[in-house]
């Protein structure tokens, strides 16, 4: 899993990947490493205020040893006791180590790696310490949140390990109790379903967001791992990072509520899903069709082309339910279907529908809300 | 050399969609290898690794659009292959054709994984960068650099990146549309006849043995059919359906519910 932190703590997509990794530990009776990117170990706690990632790691059933013990320091503290630089521990951010300690890690792993505090987290920066501390953890599985930093670490580690991949996946429980990580593909007709028990090698999967964390862990275990990887010379960054204007689209992987328009809502009625949105304290989020219509920007596009979603609640108004549109959706979410034509397939995919034209239905739901 | 990396897009496992050629992502590699090619002065080479009928279309869509070379990889076994038999395939193909620049999509459109681009940079030992927006060149001397710029997680970032490379472009957003094709619909209006300049490689003239790649079979994962789905429970109105969402906690009670307890 992989996960950028957030100030000094685990991001939300960390946490609700380090909860996967929990549960398919608990049920392979593994463990748990937490792997942490962090500058060097010679600076003060300060220093850690932006880490990069936090990608866990799944071990076989007891802690490996280290293959090159020589190359990497070794160096179990206390999370009780993180300020104490006096034995040559490093300081190290307490509040992160404690929040991944609750959330599911049984050891939490520092690795050194020459990034910069404000430096995007890619491969050309962490890869080679990453690929590190699985040549020093030789872990069965390596689970990353599925983010953007994610998808440029995770394959490329997937490569070097020589590992199964699955991208974006929902872990499942097989009909022998075994971990399943499964996956639409083809438009959303299909699925692919791979199961760890299968492989004879290790796996590293990308888990989209959204999932609760794993709560009532205790204190982790710290290691810290100072392998001299080194970053590759040939990408260097030039000026600093601007806001991308598409960015406001990012809300919707996180928004608990999101309502959805399609090719059936007119130009007209388009703001009165922004009003019904804001009565749920959710997000707007549209189909590709709805974007073609120019009814909604290009970056609230939700999709298997486009955004992946995981909402506690999911309002569809007057789009069709099409695989590509609601394959990008979690099968957590609970799916609320407006359509106008009781036959449209959204019926089928939804647990609670309402036939009626946006038009009408909405301006009702608004008044129920108290929000009209 | 600039090599692009192109698979037709299936609207079901080997069914090719008849009404769209490439999924978003390759399109905007097409795309911007093209450009890159003519403002370089560089050769552009188009590779697909699968059967004629599949990606001949794309590859004469290619060599439409202005590719200077088409070349496809045909073998038995390709298909069961995952990610990195994949890229092992197409880390030969790129140093059979001897390319320092290599365009793929960010993932395709039906598989998704993401994986095949920076599998190969792996495999040929180049620096990538994925979720790419747009892509520059710089004279450096005799070194061929690249500026490129990245979108991801909500940022714009520059990097300046040094050949060999790959680099995997982030799908165009979409365009409310007008009407009128752009350079890219443009391609897609290729004729279904493959151009006799595909060039059509084995395994074999790839000096790789089927046996170095066969342990990557059946490990991308079982495909199974989508069960057909449930039928929603449809409310009878607007109060109805506010109801039933605020008894299963979906919707927060109202607030007169909430000042009366
Ligand atoms: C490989 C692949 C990837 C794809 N990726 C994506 C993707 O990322 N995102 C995406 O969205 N699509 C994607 N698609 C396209 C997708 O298959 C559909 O074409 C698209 O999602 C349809 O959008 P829609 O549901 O808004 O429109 P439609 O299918 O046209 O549905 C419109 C609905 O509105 C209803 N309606 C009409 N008028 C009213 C009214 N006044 N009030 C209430 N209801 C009304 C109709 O009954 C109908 O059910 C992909 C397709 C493929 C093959
Ligand atoms: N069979 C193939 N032949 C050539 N290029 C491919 C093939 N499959 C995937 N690619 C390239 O790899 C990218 C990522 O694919 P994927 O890893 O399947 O998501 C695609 O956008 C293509 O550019």
């Amino acid at each position: 899993m992989h996960i950028e932190a957030d100030g000094e703590r685990p991001s939300a997509a960390a946490l609700s990947a380090l909860g996967d990794a929990r549960r398919i530990a608990s049920s392979l009776g593994a463990v748990v490493y937490a792997v942490v990117i962090v500058p060097g170990f010679d600076q003060g706690r300060r220093s850690y205020s932006r880490l990069p990632t936090i990608p866990p790691v799944i071990g076989g059933g007891s802690t490996p040893k280290p293959s090159r013990a020589p190359s990497a320091t070794i160096a179990p503290s206390s999370p009780s006791s993180p300020d104490d630089t006096a034995d040559g521990n490093p300081d190290v951010p307490d509040e992160l180590i404690e929040e991944l300690g609750k959330g599911g890690a049984d050891k939490v792993v520092l690795v050194a790696a020459p990034i910069a505090l404000d430096e995007p987290p890619v491969w050309a920066t962490i890869g080679a310490a990453l690929a590190g501390a699985c040549e020093e953890l030789r872990p069965a599985l390596v689970v990353f949140a599925a983010t953007a930093v994610g998808a440029d670490i995770a394959p490329r580690l997937a490569a070097r390990l020589g590992a199964a991949f699955a991208a974006h996946c929902v872990v499942e429980t097989g009909p022998r109790g075994e971990v399943v990580f499964s996956r639409k593909v083809y438009g959303g007709g299909f699925r692919r379903r791979l199961a760890l028990d299968d492989l004879d090698r290790a796996a590293v999967v990308t888990v989209p967001p959204g999932h609760a964390p794993a709560r009532g862990g205790s204190d982790a275990e710290i290691l810290m791992f100072e392998l001299g990887a080194k970053r590759d010379a040939r990408v260097e960054r030039v000026g600093g990072d601007e806001r991308d204007p598409t960015a406001d689209g990012l809300a919707l992987e996180q928004a608990r509520v999101i309502v959805t328009g399609g090719a059936g809502v007119a130009a007209s009625a388009w703001p009165l899903l922004e009003k019904l949105a804001a009565a749920l304290g959710g997000e707007v989020g549209a189909t590709r069709a709805a974007c073609e219509r120019g009814l909604a920007p290009a970056a609230r596009e939700i999709g298997l082309g486009a955004r992946y979603v995981a909402p506690v609640l999911y309002v569809v108004c007057g789009a069709s339910g099409s695989a590509g549109h609601l394959g990008a959706v979690s099968p957590d979410a609970e799916i609320v279907a407006i359509d106008r034509d009781p036959e449209a397939p959204i019926f089928r995919a939804a647990s609670y529908g309402l036939i009626g034209s946006i038009e009408d239905v909405v301006p009702k739901l608004l008044a129920e809300l108290g929000a009209s | 050399m600039i090599a692009i990396l192109l698979r037709r897009l299936q609207s079901r496992p080997s069914a090719s969609a008849d009404d769209q050629v490439l999924g978003r992502c390759e399109r905007g590699a097409l795309t911007a290898a093209l450009a890159l090619g003519s403002a370089m002065n560089k050769q552009t080479i188009a590779i697909a690794v699968g059967p004629a009928r599949r990606e001949d279309r794309v590859l004469a869509m290619a060599l439409r659009g202005g590719a200077s070379r088409a070349v496809r990889v045909s073998d038995e076994g390709l298909e069961d292959l995952d990610y990195l038999g994949l890229a092992q395939v197409l880390a030969a193909t790129i140093k059979w054709v001897g390319a320092s620049i290599v365009l793929c999509g960010d993932r395709s459109e039906e598989e998704g994984t993401g994986a095949v681009g920076p599998a190969v940079a792996e495999l040929i030992g180049a620096a990538h960068l994925t979720s790419i927006a747009s892509i520059k060149s710089e004279s450096n001397g005799a070194r061929t650099m690249l500026l490129v710029e990245r979108v991801a997680g909500g940022t714009r970032e520059r990097f300046r990146i040094e050949a060999p490379v790959v680099l995997c472009m982030r799908p165009p957003l979409v365009r409310p549309r007008t009407g009128t094709g752009d350079t890219t619909e443009e391609l897609t209006r290729t004729p279904r006849n493959a151009p006799s300049s595909i060039e059509e490689l084995d395994l074999g003239r790839l000096g790789l043995e089927a046996r170095a790649i066969g342990h990557r079979r059946g490990t991308a994962g079982r495909l199974r059919p989508v069960r057909g789905p449930r039928r929603a429970a449809v409310a009878s109105s607007a109060a109805d359906l506010i109801r039933r969402l605020r008894a299963d906690h979906l919707v927060p009670p109202a607030r007169v519910d909430e000042e009366a307890s």
